[in-house]
């Protein structure tokens, strides 16, 4: 198996927190510490990334993740200054249209739904707000669930049904759902031993992989909406995983850790995970963020603590 | 502050002498491994948030409880409050863990502990200091960070 640095994108003045493809696989975001997002994009002439776009000015600390809308004309940021932003992209130009306030601190992480109608925000105020959009350029807090007893690290919708997954500094992986015009927990995956920091859907949804503080990732299966420990795979992080991708279009699971390191595992028999490869310093420190490219199957972005994000080219 | 000290008669112990640098370490052209003393001539000095008094002088932290591991760029500093109830653990921790941030290179992972059996919420002051999100979170906190600059001050 191939795996090779295609680009280094320097530009951020501090730590990067999270990388994150638009849909059509052409733009990267990426956001720091240093309060900016920037956007970066293959050159026309010579094929190499750069910086494209910088929004800045959104925020007053630290934004800690960003995700794009499903039609790619909006981008949703969260920060450790507890405010969501909206930028919308008109002609060419990047805009911070709305800036979304609740939370009494710091955001941690932020998900549009599928349909773009709602948007989910978690963070260190233990609760996970669903924003619903009413019109073109205005939200209004639908629901805030508060299952989670500490901090909420990553919150993921689904990608076909209508309810959302969470993870927290309490352990605990949790779905909630909307009942009786409420939103709130209706299950609770309570086997990982330290912090989970991160879970990614499988395209169909129908498995989930979640990463933890534990040094383990751990895959998940539905079946008739129950949810159910099918894999553990540790040993191959010596340091808390922060980030795990679940490739669209390749099937494959790719996690990211503190110890520098990326590892990739494949679903060699139904229900068995194996590694594919682990590739170690690929950042000189922690490495807090993957994505899997979904358009072109062989990238994947990472990001870390070197003030730097990175394309890798996996074959 | 001062009317309720939560330890009013800490024992003080003495500091130990200043290192002694070997003809090596002074020559600028020679690259030389880190070692604990090293390490621990960073944080020795650290004031306590209660007392004016170091770290070092409080049996807080000690040269036998830094671990180094130049070759996998780790370090690992355990330290041990003064009593098993002191709610100024996260803050001592913090502090050593600021220092070292600010005087070690970048590629180090630093693990800041409290020693075992020291402390009645060990397990959740770890679990905290070991966290980089809420680490990185507090110290955008203006009036905690001017708390720890002030334990760090005259700490070189």
């Amino acid at each position: 198996m191939i795996f090779d640095l295609s680009s280094t994108l320097t530009g951020h003045k501090d730590r990067v927190w999270a990388v994150k493809w638009r849909h059509c696989g052409k733009i990267l975001a990426s956001c720091s510490s240093d309060k900016d997002i920037r956007l970066w994009k293959q050159s026309q002439n010579d094929d190499n990334w750069s910086c494209d776009y910088v929004l800045s000015e959104g925020h007053q600390r630290t934004i800690r993740n960003i995700d794009w809308s499903d039609d790619g004309n909006y981008l949703a940021a969260c920060s450790f200054d507890a405010t969501t932003s909206i930028w919308e992209n008109k002609s060419g130009k990047w805009d911070c249209s709305l800036n979304l306030e609740g939370h009494e601190n710091e955001i941690k992480c932020v998900s549009w739904s599928p349909s773009g109608k709602l948007l989910a925000t978690c963070g260190r105020d233990k609760t996970v707000w669903i924003w619903e959009r009413i019109e073109e350029n205005e939200f209004e807090c639908a629901s805030v669930i508060t299952a989670h007893s500490q901090d909420v690290k990553r919150i993921k919708w689904h990608p076909k049904e209508p309810f959302i997954a969470s993870c927290s500094y309490d352990n605990t992986i949790r779905f909630s759902k909307e009942i009786n015009d409420d939103w709130s927990c209706y299950q609770t995956l309570d086997l990982h031993e330290s912090t989970v920091w991160a879970i990614d859907f499988n395209a169909t949804g129908d498995r989930l992989v979640s990463c933890s503080d534990d040094k383990t990732v751990r895959i998940w299966k539905a079946a008739e909406d129950k949810w159910t420990c099918i894999a553990t795979l540790s040993g191959y992080h010596n340091r808390p995983i922060y980030d795990v991708s679940w490739s669209p279009t390749s099937n494959l699971i790719a996690s990211a850790a503190g110890d520098n390191s990326i590892v990739i595992y494949k679903e060699t028999q139904p229900d068995f995970f194996e590694v594919l490869i682990r590739k170690e310093k690929t950042h000189t420190c922690d490495v807090n963020s993957i994505s899997w490219n979904p358009v072109k199957s062989n990238l994947l972005a990472s990001c870390g603590d070197d003030g730097l994000a990175k394309i890798w080219d996996i074959k | 502050m001062n009317s309720t000290l939560e330890n009013a008669n800490p024992l003080i112990y003495e500091r130990i002498d200043r290192r002694q640098f070997t003809g090596t370490e002074l020559d600028d052209e020679i690259d030389d491994d880190f070692d604990p003393r090293e390490v621990y001539d960073h944080i020795r000095n650290i004031k306590d948030p209660e007392h004016p008094l170091t770290l070092e002088e409080l049996n807080v932290v000690s040269e036998s409880n830094v671990h180094v591991d130049e070759e996998n760029n780790l370090i690992e500093v355990h330290f041990t409050p003064t009593i098993d109830r002191c709610s100024m653990a996260t803050l001592i921790g913090l502090s050593i863990k600021v220092k070292l941030m600010r005087c070690l290179p970048p590629r180090f992972k630093i693990d800041v502990k409290i020693s075992k059996g020291s402390h009645s919420t060990e397990d959740a002051i770890n679990k905290q200091l070991n966290d980089k999100e809420r680490v990185a979170a507090a110290l955008e906190n203006p009036s905690l960070l001017q708390v720890i600059n002030m334990c760090l001050k005259d700490s070189i």
